[in-house]
């Protein structure tokens, strides 16, 4: 039964194990310093595979997934600096004791909670408004395109909370107030909450509810003749994406120390685009493993060639749109489909002869 | 008698002052299949736009089963009176397999709830392969709808609206492109439908109107031009000028000098 069961999983099944099985020995094998760069990346996992659930599976391609992963970022890096005292900054500018509406925000439980509400309250308004209005296709990623350099310029000018463009520094590896954590501890919780949104995504995406997701990206008119309501599912999605985003931000914050403007706005927001693109839409293990290959393609071409590492990476960019659209797991998907579909009309054909 | 199950009074709508269709009326009695003919242009499937909330009358009233539908949305439409429409050209959920497509379509699951909580029964399974088997696309369930061939894909899409299990069953052009073969078959899965269902299938294949025999409304600009049965139609002269005998006497032809 269960021997069937993996037998019949698809080929991509296989590699997300793989990849975990490498991910969950990487402290063991690699130095500490390139175990703090991977735990950087299983936060990009997470946050890739939110936009994978609006883009891959929904058609909705969001160009500004990173305001929703900077907001709750940017909620637990405030959290974090005011647990401090006042910081520096705000009683340069004048600011002498933290106001009222960021009180909430001393409780660490608290600000864990806002930095995923946020987030999810940021997709419902954003997706009633844009849906309702039915704006769709391109003009939607055009709308969340503009809305991340709204954010970055929104988060730089409120310089007295956010420190401007010099971001927050010197964030303490810790979690919801758990004091100081070791490099390993902290590996192995995001490892676990990646295992854990993955299943999460698995089982949402296979559930009817994930059948009526790829059924508004193929073709959301027709849905509308079968009694749904698309605008719904999209709204709902949007929210869920946005949740996850926000908990990718809310974890950023321990492993990266620090967070600028950057991380709210456009260059994060491309960088995620690339990531799913090159891996490939729409199975969850594209969102992964062009992830981890990206991410580490730009870690060691810029250590070997620190100049033109970039040029290096457009180029690559530019062959995956021309040549391999469905990124790299996509292509191996239809490639095991077309196979399979070659094999059963084989047997097809052989037992019209055996007759 | 009993009451028909749709009626549509007076009719209008126009598209930027050309009027597409103007006066129809129609009724169709439960249990009917009925054929809708008519040349290109005469507004059959703007008639089935309206009755399926696509479009939205300038006049008039559809009442179907008692209640009144006239510019309701298409999902109401769908969900809670029940029409299911195939329509003209293809309109699948191209990159999801046969099995999925159906899926997608079975009645009564479409909202967030129901899509989250829905569980995969046996006996959904064994609905969703009845109905597949019905439109003779069992061996290709696991086939991807860009993959069928012209002819399954417009089965695949009558599997779905079989699948929306509908008192009212609209079928827009279901042999267009059609191999002899293909149509005939069609024809008896038609056939199989109307057994306990109400049909209307728009057509432009007389051979296939023919097969099916049944009571047929002919439309011409809009409106409706005659109705009966196929030796009536066929004898009337008003639908040999406009249709059968080709386009001569058309108003929209060049004025004469």
């Amino acid at each position: 039964m269960l021997r069937q069961k993996l037998k019949n999983m698809p080929v991509n099944r296989y590699i997300d194990m793989g990849a975990f099985l490498f991910l969950a020995v990487f402290p063991l094998l690699f130095t500490p310093f390139r175990t703090e760069l991977m735990a950087k990346v299983l936060v990009y996992i997470i946050f890739a595979i939110s936009l994978d659930l609006l883009w891959g599976y929904t058609g909705l391609m969001s160009m500004g997934h990173a305001v929703l992963f900077g907001s709750g970022g940017y909620i637990i890096a405030l959290s974090y600096t005011f647990l401090k005292g006042v910081p520096w900054y705000m009683q340069q500018a004048g600011v002498e004791k933290i106001p009222a509406l960021f009180s909430p925000l001393l409780n660490p439980a608290a600000a864990f909670l806002l930095a995923l509400l946020i987030p999810g309250l940021i997709a419902a308004f954003l997706g009633t408004f844009i849906f309702s209005s039915r704006i769709s296709g391109v003009f939607f990623s055009l709308i969340t395109l503009a809305l991340a350099q709204i954010f970055e310029l929104f988060v730089t000018n409120q310089h007295e909370y956010t420190n401007g463009s010099n971001g927050l520094g010197g964030l303490e590896r810790s979690l919801l107030g758990s004091g100081p954590l070791s490099l390993n501890a902290l590996y192995y919780i995001l490892f676990a909450v990646v295992l854990l949104v993955y299943f999460f995504c698995i089982w949402l995406t296979n559930t009817r509810f994930g059948t009526v997701l790829q059924a508004i990206r193929e073709n959301e008119a027709r849905l509308t003749f079968l009694g749904y309501k698309p605008n719904r599912f999209k709204i709902a999605v949007y929210v869920v994406s946005g949740v996850l985003a926000g908990l990718a931000g809310v974890l950023y914050i321990p492993t990266n120390g620090f967070i600028s403007p950057t991380e709210v706005g456009l260059t994060l927001s491309t960088l995620l685009l690339v990531w799913v693109a090159i891996g490939g839409r729409g199975n969850l293990t594209g969102a992964i493993v062009g992830t981890i290959l990206i991410n580490w393609a730009q870690t060691l071409l810029s250590e070997q060639i620190s100049d033109y590492w970039m040029l290096i990476m457009g180029i690559v960019v530019l062959a995956f749109v021309f040549f391999l659209p469905a990124g790299l797991i996509g292509k191996l998907i239809s490639s095991q489909y077309a196979r399979a579909s070659a094999r059963r009309r084989n047997a097809e054909l052989e037992q019209k002869e055996a007759c | 008698m009993a009451e028909p199950i749709l009626q549509v009074t007076g009719l209008y709508v126009d598209f930027n002052k050309f009027q597409a269709v103007s006066n129809m009326n129609l009724t169709v009695e439960e249990c009917e299949l009925r054929v809708i003919i008519g040349p290109n242009g005469a507004g059959k499937t703007t008639l089935m736009d309206m009755i399926t909330g696509k479009t939205k009358p300038t006049r008039g009233r559809i009442v179907f089963d008692g209640r009144d539908i006239t510019g309701k949305s298409p999902s109401e439409i769908s969900l809670k009176y029940r029409i299911g429409r195939k329509f003209q050209g293809p309109n699948l959920f191209e990159n999801m397999t046969a099995y999925q497509n159906v899926e997608v379509a079975l009645y009564g699951y479409s909202s967030i709830r129901q899509t989250v909580f829905f569980r995969r029964t046996r006996e959904i399974e064994e609905r969703v392969h009845a109905i597949l088997r019905q439109v003779s696309l069992f061996e290709e369930r696991r086939t991807m709808a860009c993959f069928l061939s012209h002819g399954q894909r417009q089965w695949l899409e009558m599997g779905m609206v079989i699948a929306q299990d509908p008192r009212l069953i609209i079928l827009d052009e279901p042999t267009a492109g059609m191999t002899a073969e293909e149509t005939a078959k069609t024809g008896r899965m038609i056939q199989s439908f109307a057994a306990d269902h109400t049909v209307i299938v728009v057509e432009h294949d007389m051979e296939f109107v023919k097969q099916i025999s049944s009571v047929i409304t002919v439309m011409h600009q809009g409106t409706l031009l005659a109705q009966g049965t196929y030796e009536e139609i066929e004898q009337n002269p008003e639908v040999a000028r406009v249709y059968l005998k080709g386009e001569e006497g058309e108003p929209c032809s060049k004025p004469t000098t």
